[in-house]
């Protein structure tokens, strides 16, 4: 075999070479969607497809975050102060027997928290990423170098990924904030992988787009005058 | 020479627009249009994957790696390119990353010369022609091996390949220049019989 003869039956028998099976889509999807939404699956199926739905052992890329230890102690901490907060009030009576979305209602348009988010730890919480993102170089290499800032953003990406979970954050404005704080604060953990100036600079452009600093300094502010109000 | 898929191995599914839009629902969070981002292009995804790794855990691994990474990543695209070239660029990336973790496959990273021990691996395969050429496809240098089994096995076109692999048109030309000739060289022995 010469020449053209050859590539032809090259491409012919080279079809053969890993010839794949048919893909386990649900099962795929399954694995993903645990791993990126954070959730059970909910199956579905395109329209036009019979539904084969085979749920099959998952293996998670990385441990999901709700198993972190620190996590499970934070999440406990900021539900406690939360509880104590509301039997402990004066004004409990009132507070616990109406209903969350009342409260979002009352506070509507403005970045003012939520019962959990409306804490010293959220505060805390809101403070350190104020730092974080505050820090951020402009230059990538320093950006991805940086241990430190970046363990530091993957910490604060698991709390706000569970204030995000927490079904007291109802708040449009504030699921709002914290969307765009997941959006950011993942895309400076994922520098640590590749980050490039052109990265660096995206997520200065976002933040900047979406105001996320003043959103977040106007949440603080909102917030501290909430809990002075509160004091007797 | 014409390819069976060929007709159903276009990069680009449909209207810019319209592809647009979906990736603005999926950065909204619309789960619904996670879901069709992933069927539009998992199928092709998974052949490739399966393709360059050869075994199907592994291929599962690497398509949900990508996918979650394109999903994580999306806000970056900017819609300079069709986003089925991005989920390609972005599913290379995740399998050059997985095979340079795997230290089994740390010769066929060298980029730049064949394997005299893959050379022998060749030659002491099955003699059945396809075999050799089987074992001989694995032992391609990387670069050339993608570029082989995205052109020659799986359809794609060259500029596809290019933007996929962020190289010049003629560079993807020239690599598969290359890796038939490399393939030709180790099929030699074959071909003589």
């Amino acid at each position: 075999m010469h020449g053209e003869e050859f590539d032809n039956w090259l491409r012919n028998s080279a079809r053969g070479y890993n010839e794949p099976p048919a893909p386990d889509i649900e099962g795929m999807w399954a694995a993903i969607e645990q791993e990126h939404f954070h959730k059970s699956p909910p199956v579905i199926a395109p329209a036009d497809k019979p539904v084969a739905v085979r749920i099959s052992p998952i293996t998670p890329l990385r441990a999901p975050w709700y198993n972190s230890g620190w996590l499970r102690v934070a999440a406990a901490l900021v539900f406690g102060v939360a509880l104590g907060r509301v039997s402990l009030s004066p004004t409990a009576p009132n507070t616990a027997s109406q209903p969350t979305a009342v409260a979002a209602e009352a506070i509507a348009g403005s970045t003012v928290l939520q019962p959990v988010m409306n804490s010293p730890e959220a505060n805390k919480y809101m403070g350190e990423t104020i730092a974080l993102l505050a820090s951020l170089q402009s230059d990538s290499r320093t950006v991805s170098r940086d241990k430190q800032l970046v363990s530091g953003a993957a910490d604060l990406l698991n709390t706000t990924r569970f204030l995000l979970d927490s079904p007291n954050t109802n708040n449009p404005n504030v699921r709002g904030l914290l969307e765009d704080l997941e959006l950011v604060l993942a895309q400076i953990v994922q520098l640590s992988n590749k980050g490039t100036a052109g990265d660096v600079e995206m997520i200065h452009q976002a933040m900047e787009q979406r105001d996320v600093m003043p959103r977040l300094r106007t949440a603080v502010a909102n917030n501290y005058s909430e809990q002075s109000g509160d004091m007797p | 020479m014409t390819h069976p898929e060929s007709t159903v191995l276009i990069l680009d599914p449909g209207p810019r627009h319209a592809e647009k839009a979906l990736v603005a629902r999926v950065l909204e969070g619309d789960r619904i249009a996670s879901r069709e981002l992933y069927d539009a292009h998992v199928h092709r995804v998974f052949r490739l994957a399966f393709r360059l790794c050869g075994d199907e855990e592994h291929a599962r691994e690497l398509v949900q790696e990508s996918f979650i990474r394109v999903f994580s990543q999306l806000s970056r695209f900017r819609g300079d390119a069709a986003l089925s070239t991005w989920v390609h660029r972005v599913t290379l990336s995740v399998v050059a990353n997985a095979r340079r973790r795997d230290k089994r496959h740390d010769r066929e990273i060298d980029f730049d010369s064949t394997d005299p021990i893959a050379d022998e691996a060749v030659r002491d395969a099955d003699p059945d022609l396809k075999e050799g050429l089987h074992a001989a496809i694995s032992a391609l240098p990387e670069i050339y091996r993608i570029t082989f089994v995205m052109h020659d096995i799986e359809g794609y076109t060259h500029p596809e390949i290019a933007a996929a692999t962020g190289v010049a048109v003629g560079t993807s030309k020239g690599r598969l220049f290359i890796a038939r000739g490399q393939l030709r060289k180790m099929l030699e022995p074959f071909r003589k019989e």
